[in-house]
């Protein structure tokens, strides 16, 4: 049994976006053999911050080495035409090809290099319509998408708090697990149609694709006109009450929503009475008395720490957790027992631990991670794979083309 | 029909209320036959309000009384002729239904299993009840965009986050499986975690703090240091703001223009990044007061036609009215619909053809019992009948 569920799997991968790069890493990481082109000089992905100790560098992107790890990398100069004609052979044999917008391939080329290919084609507002040369980032994105304004949901004052700024890529994070998705059934579709299906793929769509809920709101008609919030309301998200109370060393959100957790919750914070008060007695009224219930909730809470608060909540089986930071994450007990962060090793980059895939799959231990290629790391080796000589390619290292 | 990619495939979805729905819709989409497995004995079935309708879409529904030794024989028939089971119910629950991964496989050798939940089926907190809505302050989404406070003011707890993106989760490894299972034969188990599924879409965010040691400012971009301006203003419209950023020095001459080239533009300090970087709170103060004059989205077009990125920060009427979302075709009509059926979402990329997906109407509870049971099963209508008046298809 192959090890991993996309072993075989051949993709390329040309285009310098977080959305590209995401796709591809996925793809790598489940096990297909992805191979990035790079300019000669690098990608650009390679200066992105975060760095290594916070310092840049070659080889100190750790962004890099997150996104990039399991692939292989070739550097080429598509512009020259022998880097061109080096591309276009790249392409046989393979599945598939990612690439951002505005990279220098034709349609008509890649389906005489290979007709099976499938062309998975992300760019910021999609390829065609009223937008398609507008610049997209994360940040406007984000805002387009509808995030931004509702993340900074319910307010007392919307003039003076702004919708949120997004944190860092998500939007091309998002997108490009999207993409992974369309690549995968772009793979299966071109094999019934026994020819490549290209794909043209949207951040701002694939991001927008996120808010199910407000979907639902327009078609319900319960869209709020704003984000201003009702004084004393309680906050019930994806239709459910949660209260987010203080303790002494942190915060935490519970939500003992149903009876039974609400029974059970009262039992947790020892105001036992409260599950005959006829006042919290429906799902309704408990909405309806949510702050009396905050009170007395945080009453106890706030002289007890955050872990304490959650186990004992979680032993009488209500749902509450704390609010974590970034940096509460690696010590997590959940996450260590799956081992879900992992080191890469690294010439450079010591001693940091990288998220994973989500998944246990069969329930096996992930094997080490193999960090992201070094500067033209498998030119040689995939210069021979193509069949180029020796000698051709010391040529082509003087010329630049590699 | 190419596009129907996963035509072919049969889903047993036991998922419910959001990411294994959002999952099992994405499946249907590309042409999969899910069958959501439902009751009318557990109120949460009969709820078709909601959200359901966007996230139910493009399945199939029977409705099977799993307290019933015969409901439970009848699922196991249905699994015997299927491929992929989906299922988000807590630890515990499929196995006591007596549906667990080795159970079910018995029955189905090749079998794809996805199990979501909310921090994964092994470890010290496999047990413990979860909601989306909690794994968003546990995983570490809320520390990003607000600080916590009782009123949970823009704290970042909305819109729903862990949820959709487990469902995007699960349908890429399902796919992926499916791939696996043509190649090899063999089926594959998937143990999916909510919060996993979380964390692993703010890498860059964890990565920076771990690699600098700072951890990042609560609703600040961190990622794009060197763009200068880069953040969110506000326009002329009671609440209504656009986002602009400006990432190279040919942008800020564009930028510059579109502002009118104003004098403090061309000052010694705005000159280089460098200096815009150090002027970056005057920098936002002189165009919070310059952006206030005008609506966002006319600010919107005049910035994108000089080549800066700009996007005003939509409610979610104006998402759907957007142009651009429009000519993609993501909101759109179940094909099978009448007039009144409101939007849905079709499948969030396009090919070629302007396919987006096999989308039909959200099913009602058991609308496709005779499909499945008489149809797939092939039951007499004798045994149909028996089943149905003894309450195994309530």
């Amino acid at each position: 049994m192959a090890l991993k569920l996309l072993n075989g799997l051949k993709v390329v991968e040309l285009g310098d976006s977080v959305a590209v790069a995401f796709c591809g890493k996925l793809l790598a990481g489940l096990g297909a053999d992805v191979l990035v082109i790079e300019a000669p000089g690098g990608s650009p992905l390679r200066r992105l911050p975060p760095y290594y100790q916070d310092i840049p560098g070659a080889d100190r992107s750790v962004l890099h080495n997150w996104l990039c790890a399991e692939k292989r990398s070739i550097t080429l100069d598509i512009e020259q035409a022998r880097g061109h004609a080096i591309l276009l052979e790249l392409l046989r044999g393979r599945d598939a090809l990612i690439r951002g917008s505005g990279k220098g391939l034709g349609v008509a080329d890649i389906k005489t290099a290979n007709p099976k290919l499938s062309v998975i084609t992300i760019s910021p507002f999609g390829s065609e319509g009223p937008y398609a040369t507008y610049r997209g980032n994360d940040l406007i994105h984000f805002a387009m998408s509808g995030f931004s304004y509702y993340l900074s949901s319910p307010v007392g004052d919307p003039a003076a708090s702004p919708p949120k700024q997004n944190p860092g890529y998500q939007v091309g994070l998002v997108a490009g697990l999207r993409a992974a998705s369309a690549t995968l059934w772009a793979i299966v579709a071109a094999a019934k149609k026994g020819a490549g299906v290209m794909v043209d793929l949207s951040e701002l769509e694939a991001f927008t694709y996120l808010m199910y809920q407000y979907t639902a709101h327009i078609a319900n008609g319960t869209l709020p006109a704003n984000r201003e919030r009702v004084p004393g309301a309680a906050i019930t998200i994806v239709g459910g009450l949660v209260w987010c109370l203080p303790c002494s060393d942190g915060w935490v959100m519970v939500s003992p929503r149903e009876d039974h957790q609400f029974r059970h919750w009262a039992e947790v914070i020892g105001e036992t009475e409260w599950a005959s008060q006829p006042e919290f007695s429906t799902l309704k009224l408990r909405e309806h008395n949510a702050w009396v219930i905050y009170e007395r909730s945080a009453a106890w809470t706030k002289v007890r720490k955050k872990n304490f608060v959650f186990l004992a909540a979680q032993e009488k089986k209500v749902a509450c957790f704390p609010v974590s930071s970034m940096n509460d994450l690696p010590e997590l007990e959940q996450l260590k027992h799956r081992g879900f962060f992992a080191e890469i090793d690294h010439p450079v980059i010591k001693g940091l631990r990288y998220p994973g895939l989500p998944a246990k799959i069969d329930n096996r231990d992930t094997p080490p991670t193999r960090r992201a290629p070094l500067l033209g790391e498998h030119t040689l080796e995939i210069c021979a794979e193509l069949g180029i000589s020796s000698e051709e390619i010391k040529m082509l290292w003087q010329q630049g083309v590699i | 029909m190419y596009q129907n990619a996963l035509e072919g495939v049969r889903v047993v979805d036991f998922s419910w209320v959001v990411a294994g729905p959002f999952c099992t819709k994405l499946l249907g989409l590309m042409g999969a036959d899910v069958i959501k497995i439902e009751t009318s004995t557990r109120p949460q079935y009969l709820n078709r309000g909601g959200w359901s309708f966007g996230l139910n879409d493009s399945k199939k529904s029977c409705s099977i009384n799993l307290s019933t030794e015969e409901g439970k024989a009848i699922v196991k028939r249905l699994v015997a002729v299927s491929d992929v089971v989906v299922e988000n119910f807590s630890t515990g629950v499929m196995d006591r239904l007596g549906f667990g991964y080795e159970a079910l496989k018995a029955i189905k050798n090749d079998l794809i299993y996805v199990s979501s939940s909310g921090v994964g089926r092994s470890g010290p907190a496999k047990d413990y009840p979860a909601y989306g809505s909690l794994l968003q302050g546990f995983s570490g989404w809320t520390s990003l965009f607000g600080e916590p406070n009782p009123q949970m003011e823009a704290m970042g707890v909305d819109p729903s986050w862990t949820d959709p993106l487990t469902g995007s989760w699960e349908a890429l490894l399902i796919q992926a499986a499916l791939l696996s299972r043509s190649r090899s034969g063999q089926g594959v188990c998937v143990d999916l975690s909510m919060l996993e599924s979380a964390i692993a879409i703010m890498g860059d965010v964890f990565l920076g703090a771990a690699a600098s040691g700072k951890s990042p400012v609560p609703g600040q971009s961190s990622s794009h240091e060197h763009a200068v301006p880069h953040g969110i203003y506000p326009c002329k419209e009671p609440d209504s703001w656009i986002a602009i950023s400006v990432e190279c020095q040919a942008g800020w001459g564009a930028f510059s223009a579109v502002l009118g080239n104003p004098p403090w533009c061309s000052e010694e300090g705005m000159r280089t990044p460098a200096g815009r970087q150090k002027n970056r709170q005057r920098i936002d103060s002189l165009l919070s007061a310059w952006t206030a004059q005008f609506p966002a989205t006319e600010l919107f077009h005049r910035f994108q036609a000089a080549g800066v990125a700009a996007g005003p920060c939509n409610n979610f009427q104006e998402v759907m009215n957007d142009p651009q979302l429009e000519l993609r075709g993501l909101f759109r009509q179940p094909a099978n619909s009448d007039a009144a059926v409101p939007k849905t979402t079709g499948i969030p990329w396009k090919d070629e053809s302007d396919w987006k997906g096999n989308l039909f109407q959200a099913p009602a509870l058991g609308e496709h019992n005779e499909y499945v049971f008489k149809g797939i099963l092939q039951m007499s209508d004798e045994e149909y009948e028996r089943h149905r008046r003894a309450g195994v298809f309530d």
